[in-house]
């Protein structure tokens, strides 16, 4: 009777939102803690020592909840410290690495981090290679087209700014996410910049405050690209505006210190 | 401009899919119809209870409910519970088994029968949740919140309570006590889509509560959790609503927030398509989960209600094509009236490519014309005022755009522009209240620009229409100061007197009694000159700052009438009272020009010497200096005039911010470089030697206390130097000079003398210690008259380290900071060739074409800009170009054969332009002309490559093609 009144009045049932399990393309829900990875099978230990395998092939998709990690990561690129971001996210991009096409997996959220974390350190090689792996392992169109922003922006560290534009105007061909829009504006941004056109540079850093307002990861970016045009543009008052913009608003970014330094010598 | 245009507001209707409404799904439990079942025969509780579970189990709670309500009659009646079951607990289980099947009211009596006897622990919270929703469920709101205020005192249900408190709160229209619930709730609950909801609600509670302050913040602090957000629509709906709002009370910075929180249309539906398909699955799971709590199936229905409102408000906005135009618009006016309009051009840019017949187009143009305008893209505003002017002929907005475009015209030296503007402003459209500002600005815009009959014109025309407008006083006078500008006289004097007559107290009465005399004294009418000038002084006070002015006009009619003496005393007279400084030099001239026609030269260097003694820093010491070593001359005594000026010089010497000794310093070099006289045996003596010099100039400038001085020291090596340069002596010059820069320091040096040595060191190749003499006059003397010396030097620094940005920076701030009184082509050379060389060819070429056009200029940076033309032709490729360069490298060995490093640089391109084009005759002949002559271009690279390539072109004309093509280079 108690079970009964109980099972009744749990009102506040344990979250099952917290789980961590592998659901069967049967059906069957396996939980992490009781199967382990082993080759390309999920191992469940049964009696007597038995083990029963489950090949990766059956997984339908993961209920899983966002690691921790993946945002901590995010944030320390953000901040310009890719270094810790790597070591931070590299566990994650492995952990999932069996399950990179699989629904509900973190890996590609975790593959284009450390791709961030990579370019953040200016490892073009690597970068380059891990933005290649997103592009073909990626099943979300989104990834992809970051990825593709990453491959760009290395051209343009290689002094190729026709071929990354050439590639801007591939990615922007389909549907595009505001994030990828308002990465791909500051890329541009960023071309003009580097050929000294300051108000097609910042006709194009500009897009991200005007219409993306609520992309605050690349906010700092693009206000520091501004920044940096209007002076090139002979706009001093405008960029002090913009480069004190970057250090009240975003004081975290790694935009904000160089804004500090910057805004010094005007 | 601030709320000059009404904004549509295009989604009220969506704005009931959010809030309070939601209420009455989110308390619905899931349905289940089963009939009530009688118990018909006295079974022992126990088993009653036992079947009620079985009921329970088999998800029928409609026959379990019957049977607990069998039970808690009996015990009503005395009968006992079997042991280990308490009655609360029967209650409990009933209450909530009546809740499932949706009678509420059974569950309300059940659940408050309990908690009449137990008031605390787990199940008096239980109770309490099942009472406080089934009270809410059958609209009795009100008494709902106080139940869930009790609730919140328990630590399991505490965030649930103050959601339905809130709710139950909005029904009940405590709107007051909702918003104290979510504050409480969003302080403390976690960030998941329930927190955004309440989050969201806040927002539009504030809103009605006419909070706004606080409505913005909690905007702000949702910002920070975007990603929690299901019901992206309705935050959109918000964010239009609280922006608006926000506007309205002048919170800018506020309602641009609010406005970049609102999606644009497609993002919004491909997001909110991603949230719908993610709020479907948590349904899905929610459901497969389901355990019959009370919790599970308000959670469902949640979800539900949730993704029905979404999908309502998303339908709405899918509905309206124009919904990107509406934000774009409110995003646009908001960041130009804020001072973003950069932003705000890029945004109505949008706006109108998009959206070319939107409503709000008209309203788009006008204020993309004020953000080009504000940003002084006049070239880009021009064109948006063509695009307006074609879009919308007939709009109302148009004559304060173009007012507004000619303002900014003005302002950027575009005085065709402005006129052009406002032409077309004031001839279509005669009747709008802004043409009588244009009318009379075109006036004064032909004024200023001379074109005098124009503007005598226009202020008539302004006359004629606006006779009593409030303009009408500056216009007739603007029309009388046209005539009188125009040589007309005695017109001009009618119509000055027009003006005074019909307006007595106007402001440019005096003037224009004053320029009356003028006039008649041009006329030469002194008589009447004479008097009106009597009349004027003796009518306006001694400190009225025309004073100075009318005395000097005075001065020039007693002239005119021969009477020097008084002229001589007016212009005396003048220079007591204020004067302007091309007023002060034109006394001091005429003052000298009668003393010397009366001989008496002593009184004229008399004035002269008194002048530079009490205006030691006046521009015009240097004249003073002039005349004193002429005056004196004339008399004889230049030992005297050196003297004096010596002594004027040294007491200022040891002050390096006093720059104008420098230019004393030099007159006194001008009389000590002259060759002595012929004696009285009319032999003329040896002139000085470097050595005499040097100690003469040492005798006047240097005292026992000062000659310790670096700066001294530097003023003498610079007096030396001016003399050897006079005396045609570079080489000691600029071993004088060499020496102020090697020994003495940069801070001892007078901003002139810094900018001096910087540049030789420069050239001396001595570039860090001309960089120090440049930022010492930049940075301690920035309002310096030489200050552009010291930005030039940096510029040309700057650029030789190819650091092309800074160079731009510092040859600009040389003409917008410094003036550029000295080095304005060096600076306006310096920023084209720096453009040049960071690719920006457009800007470069207006500043070469620029430069080669202008007269004054003319010589070395002619053939430079006419080169750097080519050069930029040259980058830009194709045909057309190529023969423009290689017209503009023709040029300029044709025309400027004497400034031989642009010569050399010329022939070569020239040479290869011709090669691009495949007129390789052509290229050789080219080459073998500077071959020739060879001796002029030894020195120069260019020679290397142009006999290379010649022999290149010669060795191919001899040789067949054919044989060249396999393998060869080519």
């Amino acid at each position: 009777m108690k079970t009964l009144l109980y099972a009744l009045l749990a009102l506040a049932v344990a979250s099952p939102l917290c789980a961590q399990r592998y659901i069967l393309k049967d059906g069957r829900v396996l939980n992490q803690a009781d199967v382990s990875l082993k080759g390309s099978n999920l191992v469940r230990q049964v009696a007597d020592g038995a083990e029963v395998s489950y090949p990766l092939s059956q997984i339908a998709r993961l209920d899983w909840p966002e690691p921790e990690e993946i945002d901590q990561s995010r944030q320390l690129v953000a901040a310009g410290k890719g270094v810790e971001a790597e070591e931070k996210i590299t566990p994650i991009y492995r952990q999932f690495a069996p399950f990179s096409k699989v629904p509900g997996s973190w890996w590609s959220e975790a593959a284009l981090i450390r791709a961030r974390a990579l370019l953040a350190q200016e490892k073009k090689d690597e970068t380059e290679r891990a933005a290649r792996e997103l592009m073909s392992t990626a099943a979300d169109p989104e990834v992809v087209a970051a990825a593709q922003l990453i491959m760009a922006r290395i051209q343009v560290m290689l002094d190729k700014a026709d071929l990354a534009d050439a590639m801007l105007d591939e990615i922007m061909r389909k549907d595009a996410s505001s994030e990828i829009e308002a990465r791909a504006a500051i890329l541009r941004g960023d071309i003009a910049y580097g050929r000294k056109e300051f108000e097609k540079a910042l006709e194009f850093y500009l897009q991200v405050p005007a219409f993306y307002g609520t992309e605050e990861a690349v906010m700092p970016l693009a206000l520091l690209g501004s920044a940096r045009s209007y002076r090139g543009y002979g706009d001093t008052p405008r960029a002090e505006r913009a480069y004190l913009d970057i250090i009240v608003t975003y004081p975290e970014s790694a935009e904000a210190a160089i804004a500090k330094t910057e805004s010094a010598g005007l | 401009m601030f709320g000059l245009f009404p904004m549509r507001l295009p989604l009220r209707r969506i704005s009931s899919s959010l809030g309070p409404a939601r209420f009455a799904c989110g308390l619905g439990v899931a349905v289940i119809t089963a009939a009530g079942v009688q118990a018909q025969i006295q079974v022992p509780l126990p088993q009653i209870l036992g079947e009620a579970d079985i009921q329970i189990k088999a998800r029928k709670p409609g026959d379990a409910a019957a049977l607990l309500d069998m039970v808690l009659t009996r015990v009503e009646k005395g009968e006992a519970l079997p042991s280990g079951v308490s009655l609360a607990n029967v209650q409990l289980l009933a209450a909530n088994t009546y809740f499932q099947v949706q009678n509420y009211a059974r569950a309300e009596q059940i659940a408050a029968a309990l908690l009449k006897t137990t008031t605390t622990g787990s199940a008096a919270a239980d109770a309490r949740l099942v009472l406080g929703l089934s009270l809410a469920l059958q609209n009795k709101f009100a008494e709902a919140v106080p139940v869930f205020a009790a609730l919140e005192e328990s630590t399991v249900h505490r965030d649930k309570a103050l959601m339905y408190r809130s709710m139950a709160a909005q029904q009940s229209n405590q709107p007051l006590v909702a918003i104290d619930a979510l504050n409480r709730l969003l302080a403390s609950a976690p960030r998941d889509a329930d927190w955004a909801d309440s989050a969201l609600t806040l927002i539009a509670l504030q809103l009605q509560q006419s909070n706004l302050p606080a409505a913005r913040r909690g905007l702000e602090l949702l910002r920070g959790s975007l990603p929690t957000v299901d019901n992206l629509a309705g935050l959109n709906v918000l964010g239009l609503q609280l922006g608006d709002a926000l506007l309205n009370t002048k919170d800018l910075t506020g309602a641009l927030t609010a406005y970049r929180t609102v999606l644009p249309r497609a993002e919004l539906l491909r997001l909110q398509k991603q949230r719908i398909q993610r709020m479907e699955a948590l349904l899905a799971r929610q459901k497969s989960l389901y355990q019959g709590s009370v919790t599970d199936a308000d959670m469902v229905r949640r979800i539900e209600s949730r993704i029905k409102a979404t999908k309502e408000a998303l339908e709405e906005i899918g509905k309206r094509a124009d919904y990107d135009a509406t934000l774009f618009y409110r995003l646009g006016h908001t960041f130009l009236e804020r001072g973003g309009a950069w932003e705000a051009a890029i945004v109505f840019e949008r706006l109108l490519k998009e959206y070319p017949q939107a409503e709000e187009r008209e309203l788009a143009y006008a204020e993309l014309v004020r953000a080009y305008a504000d940003t002084g893209r006049v070239d880009k505003m021009r064109i948006a005022l063509d695009d307006f002017m074609r879009a919308t002929p007939e709009s109302k907005l148009l004559p304060q755009a173009l007012y507004v475009a000619a303002q900014t015209a003005f302002e950027r030296g575009r005085a065709d522009l402005q006129l052009e503007f406002l032409e077309v402003g004031v001839n279509r459209f005669p009747e709008a209240a802004i043409t009588e500002f244009m009318v009379l600005m075109q006036a004064n815009a032909h004024f200023a620009g001379g074109r005098f009959e124009e503007a005598r014109a226009a202020a008539e025309s302004y006359t004629t229409k606006y006779p009593t407008g409030r303009f009408a006083p500056d216009a007739t006078y603007l029309r009388a100061m046209a005539t009188l500008v125009l040589g007309r006289a005695s017109e001009a004097i009618k119509e000055i007197n027009d003006y005074i007559a019909k307006f007595p107290e106007g402001q440019f009465v005096a003037d224009g009694r004053y320029r009356i005399a003028a006039a008649q004294y041009a006329m030469q009418d002194y008589t009447a000159a004479e008097k009106q000038l009597e009349a004027w002084l003796a009518d306006y006070p001694v400190d009225h700052p025309q004073r100075g002015e009318v005395l000097s006009t005075q001065g020039d009619v007693y002239a005119g009438e021969g009477r020097i003496d008084d002229a001589i005393a007016s212009y005396r007279a003048a220079m007591a009272a204020s004067l302007g400084d091309e007023q002060l030099g034109y006394v001091l001239d005429e003052l000298t020009k009668h003393y010397q026609a009366k001989r008496d030269y002593n009184t004229a260097a008399v004035m002269w010497e008194d002048f530079a003694r009490e205006r030691p820093d006046h521009p015009f010491v240097i004249n003073a200096a002039y005349w004193i070593g002429r005056l004196r001359g004339r008399e004889g005594k230049v030992e005297e005039a050196i003297s004096q000026m010596g002594e004027i010089a040294r007491r200022y010497i040891t002050d390096p911010n006093r720059d104008a000794v420098e230019r004393l310093l030099t007159q006194i070099a001008a009389l000590l470089a002259r060759n002595p006289r012929p004696g009285p045996d009319g032999v003329r003596p040896p002139p000085p030697s470097a050595e005499q010099i040097a100690a003469r100039v040492e005798q006047e400038l240097v005292t026992g206390e000062n000659h310790r001085q670096p700066t001294v020291k530097a003023r003498v090596l610079f007096t030396e130097a001016e003399v050897a340069s006079l005396r045609k002596d570079p080489v000691l010059r600029d071993k004088l000079l060499a020496r102020i820069g090697d020994e003495i320091a940069p801070e001892a040096l007078s901003p002139g003398l810094l900018g001096r040595v910087g540049d030789l060191l420069r050239e001396q190749g001595k570039l860090e210690r001309a960089k120090a003499c440049y930022d010492q006059l930049v940075l301690r003397y920035p309002r310096s008259m030489y200050a552009d010396f010291g930005y030039v030097g940096l510029g040309e620094l700057a650029y030789l380290a190819g650091d092309y940005d800074n160079a731009l920076l510092y040859f600009t701030n040389a003409i917008d900071r410094a003036g550029a009184r000295f080095k304005l082509l060096e600076a306006t050379l310096g920023q084209a060739k720096t453009l040049l060389a960071s690719n920006q060819l457009d800007r470069a070429k207006d500043l070469f074409e620029q430069i080669a056009s202008n007269r004054a200029w003319r010589g070395e940076a002619t053939a430079q800009s006419i080169y750097s033309l080519g050069e930029i032709h040259l980058k830009r490729g194709g045909t057309e170009n190529l023969a423009q360069a290689q017209a503009h490298f023709q040029r300029v060995f044709i025309s400027y054969k004497k400034f031989t490093p642009w010569v050399a640089r010329a022939y070569l391109k020239s040479g290869e332009t011709f090669e691009k084009l495949g007129q390789n005759p052509e290229a050789l002949a080219t080459y073998k002309e500077m071959i020739r002559n060879r001796d002029r271009f030894e020195s120069y690279p260019e020679l290397r490559k142009v006999e290379e390539r010649a022999q290149v072109l010669e060795l191919q004309s001899v040789v067949p093609a054919a044989a060249t093509t396999p393998g060869g280079a080519s």
